[in-house]
């Protein structure tokens, strides 16, 4: 059975290729639900690691909700571990769903809007194929990976 | 040539080195807050042909090199990288979808 972060992946793949192609607003969905992807199996990996329970139990779900998206950008920046690529691609994929969700811009890159240029599929299936091929490293790294991982994300250090 | 053109041209020349000078159409770099409000760098390339454009291995590699390069500056700026082609022919959708409704503007 697919997980739910497949399953965006596989929808935005979907928006790529609707026919016939719904406006830049397919596109834009597009890599809004490649960025959710990224988030949703960061936030199950937090849950299924930190939680240990089953995933509809209140415990599950708090966890799964506890992360939040500027902290998680800047946390997986920072970490010697998780920055590259991860934290980057984290980085470029919230940079453009925060375009693609509320900028009435023509273009996530400003010199390219100020030319009124449109953002094309090809441009939105390089950050969905980014965002699938993230997921496919967070899913390799080893168990202890994971479990630091998880820990970061939701933990706040206190000095 | 002050510190941020300096920079700049850093930037510019790590993209060529990496991707090719003669494959690429256009750099542009910027540097601007994100849509975050942090202080970035948008590092915009257009390559000539499709077939050209990296992958996302490389693309993760050209952005680890753009930022090491910065660190090494202590600039700490995250270069976002856009990558587009000028043969791209695969549409951006076919209208202006931002075009104001005649009912909207209209005083009545």
């Amino acid at each position: 059975m697919a997980t739910l972060p497949e399953n965006l992946i596989a929808a935005a793949e979907a928006l790529l290729n609707f026919k016939p192609p719904p406006g830049s607003a397919g596109l834009r969905r597009a890599v809004s639900t490649a960025y959710y992807a990224l988030f949703s199996r960061l936030s199950a990996l937090c849950a299924s690691r930190l939680a240990r329970s089953e995933p509809m139990s209140d415990s599950f779900k708090a966890i799964y909700r506890a992360i939040e998206h500027g902290h998680a950008r800047k946390i997986l920046a920072a970490h010697a571990e998780f920055a590259e690529p991860v934290g980057d691609a984290f980085e470029r994929l919230q940079e453009v769903r925060y375009w693609a969700d509320y900028s009435l811009d023509t273009h996530p890159e400003s010199d390219r809007a100020a030319r009124r240029e449109r953002f094309s599929r090809a441009e939105a299936a390089q950050y969905v194929e980014l965002a699938r091929q993230t997921i496919v490293t967070i899913n390799a790294l080893n168990s202890d990976s994971k479990q630091r991982l998880a820990v970061a994300l939701i933990a706040r250090v206190r000095r | 040539m002050n510190k941020l053109d300096q920079t700049k041209a850093e930037l510019r020349q790590i993209v060529e080195d990496a991707l090719g000078r003669d494959r690429i159409d256009e750099i542009r770099v910027t540097a601007q807050e994100d849509r975050s409000g942090e202080p970035a760098y948008y590092v915009g390339v257009t390559m000539k042909a499709m077939k050209d454009m990296p992958d996302i291995p490389r693309q993760n590699e050209l952005t680890q090199r753009l930022k090491s390069a910065l660190t090494a500056r202590d600039d700490y700026r995250f270069p976002y990288l856009f990558l587009n082609a000028a043969d791209d022919e695969s549409g951006p959708g076919d209208a202006d979808e931002f075009e104001p409704l005649d009912e909207d503007i209209r005083g009545d």
